[in-house]
């Protein structure tokens, strides 16, 4: 027995049209998660950052320190590569610089800086 | 039409819980984050306030020295004058008795204060630090932020200056040689992310072997710069 030949061709048009579907529903899926670890990975740099520099102000030195966040962006962030770490610490200033590549050219760069000594709002300023 | 229809549910069946899945967790994730993150803010705001009230009350005590040491010096001369048994030198040196006990009274008022401050502060701190987690949890009902959840230690300071000549009364005080590792204040807490959910999602978490344990610290001391100031630290264990 034999198909008539348009059921054939529907049936191909249908698998195509369901391939092409399935292909913008991984695509959409996908995108949707690389948007979410995109901004998760900028919150949590944003936050080892910090750590890093409450820790510059401390007697820690500044390579405790730059094993500290390094640890936290490994444990933290599965996927992507730390581009660049630089960690200063002045008399009266603590900074930081880095660069993140979650994907190829989607690359993160931050840069934060702490006056030293930290204060709080009790006394003069608020930096804490 | 239909097939299609069928594969697209199909399709969106299999994808929707992964992607739910995915987003609760990241949900999930973001509220531990910023609890976590307000609670070392809470905390190091708190014991670097009580550490920079306690600079300035060492410095203020350091700076009553020159006084404490001024009146011991008038003792001594009214007690040598006092010896020929004079009565206007009795009394000058009753007088100098008087004056040394009100000063030896905020001497110790002051250091009272102080040690006072450095046994409580850690404790507060904690108090507080925990009690931001479980505001912040609020936010995320799945949470179960009970006091069995997440266990804490503070550690207080000993404001550890000693009194030199030690048995006077109105001694100088100096900081010990240990001071500032014995001034140094820390709250510690810890729990176990799989205890916060829910009886249901905690068993498959704990059979997936994904628990984790998040902590959290924060310490600070008192250092001699140009004077004596406060300063973060690295929590020792």
């Amino acid at each position: 027995m034999t198909w008539p030949s348009h059921v054939g061709n529907e049936k191909g048009s249908l698998m195509a049209e369901a391939a092409l579907t399935m292909v913008a529903l991984v695509g959409i899926v996908s995108g949707g998660l690389a948007i979410c670890y995109f901004s998760f990975a900028h919150v949590w740099l944003e936050r080892a950052s910090y750590e890093s520099l409450i820790c510059l102000s401390t007697s820690a030195s500044v390579s405790t320190c730059e094993s500290k966040i390094r640890a936290m962006i490994r444990g933290g962030l599965p996927f992507g590569r730390l581009l660049s770490l630089q960690l200063e610490r002045s008399e009266n200033l603590a900074r930081i610089d880095l660069r993140f590549s979650v994907y190829k050219h989607a690359t993160l760069h931050l840069r934060q800086n702490l006056q030293l000594p930290l204060r709080t709002e009790n006394d003069q300023g608020s930096i804490l | 039409m239909k097939n299609e229809n069928g594969f697209i549910t199909s399709a969106f069946l299999i994808l929707l819980p992964l992607f739910v899945a995915v987003l609760a967790s990241i949900t999930a994730a973001y509220f531990l984050f910023t609890a976590d993150s307000r609670a070392r803010q809470v905390c190091r705001v708190e014991v670097l306030n009580a550490q920079t009230t306690l600079a300035k009350d060492l410095n203020r005590l350091i700076d009553m020295n020159t006084q404490a040491a001024a009146l011991r010096a008038k003792r001594k001369q009214a007690e040598a004058l006092a010896a020929s048994g004079q009565p206007q030198a009795v009394a000058a040196l009753q007088a100098v008795i008087a004056e040394q006990i009100a000063f030896s009274a905020q001497q110790r008022l002051l250091l009272m204060k102080a040690r006072l401050l450095s046994r409580t502060a850690p404790s507060v701190a904690l108090t507080k630090a925990m009690a931001s987690i479980r505001k912040s949890a609020f936010g995320f009902a799945a949470f179960d932020f009970s006091a069995e959840a997440i266990n804490g230690s503070a550690h207080s300071a000993a404001f550890d200056v000693l009194p030199s000549p030690p048995t006077d009364l109105t001694p100088n005080y100096r900081p010990s040689a240990l001071f500032t590792r014995n001034q140094e204040m820390r709250a510690r807490w810890a729990f176990d992310v799989a205890k916060l959910l829910p009886p249901w999602l905690r068993r498959l978490v704990q059979a997936q072997g994904l628990h984790r344990r998040s902590e959290g610290d924060c310490s600070a001391t008192i250092e001699k710069g140009r004077k004596w100031e406060p300063k973060m630290t690295v929590a020792r264990p």
